[in-house]
């Protein structure tokens, strides 16, 4: 069970949220331009295109506002519009992988095809922006829940129980999860380059940071 | 050789590069706007359909009953062929010569014009009455 967040909600929060509850139109939209942004860079780091990120943060709301009078701010309201978020981002990713597994599409080509077409080369990993593509490639294999896990310690700064609390699984797991996705990340990296001693010896750093 | 330095410092820029790219539509509230307000207008269309589905239904299987079921008068009982060639333009209609009542079939020629001709054969009806669907009733 995800422990309840210690963190407290804004008062203005609370206004806007009792005010949702109790039908207030103009308040749905002071609700969705305070969360608009972080939540659609979230959506758009998980799903990586910024038509489905804009799918995700629409549904997302809707579902947010359609079941906002149940909320009874025993947790951070963050934490559970959060929750829902990831949740429609695995819905819609897990939609559109079923779409392409039934009807493919000639010529697209996602992140793990372009991966035979770009064999990266162990001297080119200086450069900044192959570094960056690199990194891009690797974080597109890890799957949804685990990229959820990681854009939200990493871009969101969230703590391990917050995580939990938006993933809806115990702290431990959450711990379990960042760890799985780190080694993930580094398999992807190795596999890439193709030298498994350059990179395991610099993703040491990541794989022993604190959480 | 240079060795990939990947740790948690480049994750983070990474992450916070990427997430720079990404503008938020301008016109996003306006969708989901007009999607709450469609929410709000189907509990309402769902009612109406609630009151009008069972009268549809019955005026549904009143038509399936009168049409299977309640037998046809030899009266109206309608042609059983017709057949069209040539010309369909109607020139002059004749009825056809006056035949004795026990013959079953009694053709009917409609004169279309010039190498036309319109047939209607009309077979008389049997000793129980055909339904309107062709079958008949017991």
């Amino acid at each position: 069970v995800a422990e309840i967040l210690p963190i407290p909600l804004a008062v203005d929060e609370i206004a806007i949220i009792e005010r949702c509850q109790s039908g207030d139109p103009p308040a749905f939209e002071e609700l969705f331009h305070l969360y608009r942004d972080d939540v659609y860079r979230f959506s758009y780091l998980v799903v990586r295109d910024a038509t489905l990120a804009q799918d995700v943060v629409q549904e997302a709301f809707l579902k947010v506002f359609k079941s906002v009078g149940k909320f009874q701010f025993r947790s951070s309201f963050k934490s559970w519009l959060y929750r829902v978020v990831v949740n429609e981002a695995i819905t819609i990713l897990r939609r559109r992988k079923l779409k392409e597994d039934l009807h493919p599409t000639p010529g697209a080509v996602t992140d793990a095809s372009d991966s035979h077409s770009r064999r990266w080369q162990p001297e080119e990993f200086a450069l900044e922006s192959e570094e960056r593509d690199l990194l891009h490639w690797a974080v597109g294999q890890l799957d949804p829940i685990h990229r959820s896990v990681v854009v939200l310690k990493y871009f969101h700064d969230f703590s391990d129980p917050e995580i939990a609390a938006v993933v809806g699984c115990p702290p431990g797991t959450v711990k379990s999860r960042l760890h799985r996705a780190r080694e993930l990340l580094r398999h992807a990296i190795t596999k890439q380059m193709g030298r498994p001693d350059l990179v395991a010896l610099s993703y040491a750093r990541i794989a022993e940071s604190p959480n | 050789v240079s060795r990939v330095i990947v740790d948690e410092r480049k994750l983070r820029l990474f992450l916070r590069q990427e997430a720079a790219r990404a503008e938020v539509p301008p016109d996003m509230w306006q969708h989901i706007a007009r999607q709450l307000n469609q929410n709000e207008q189907r509990p309402s269309r769902t009612r109406l359909w609630a009151l009008i589905a069972p009268a549809i239904g019955v005026c549904v299987a009143a038509s399936v009953f009168w049409l299977t079921v309640i037998p046809v008068s030899d009266h109206v009982s309608p042609p059983t062929s017709l057949t069209m060639s040539g010309d369909h333009r109607l020139a002059r209609v004749s009825s056809a010569p006056d035949l004795p009542e026990r013959q079953q079939v009694k053709p009917v020629r409609y004169e279309l014009g010039p190498e036309s001709s319109l047939v209607v054969s009309r077979v008389q009806a049997p000793s129980h009455s055909p339904n309107r669907m062709g079958g008949f009733t017991q």
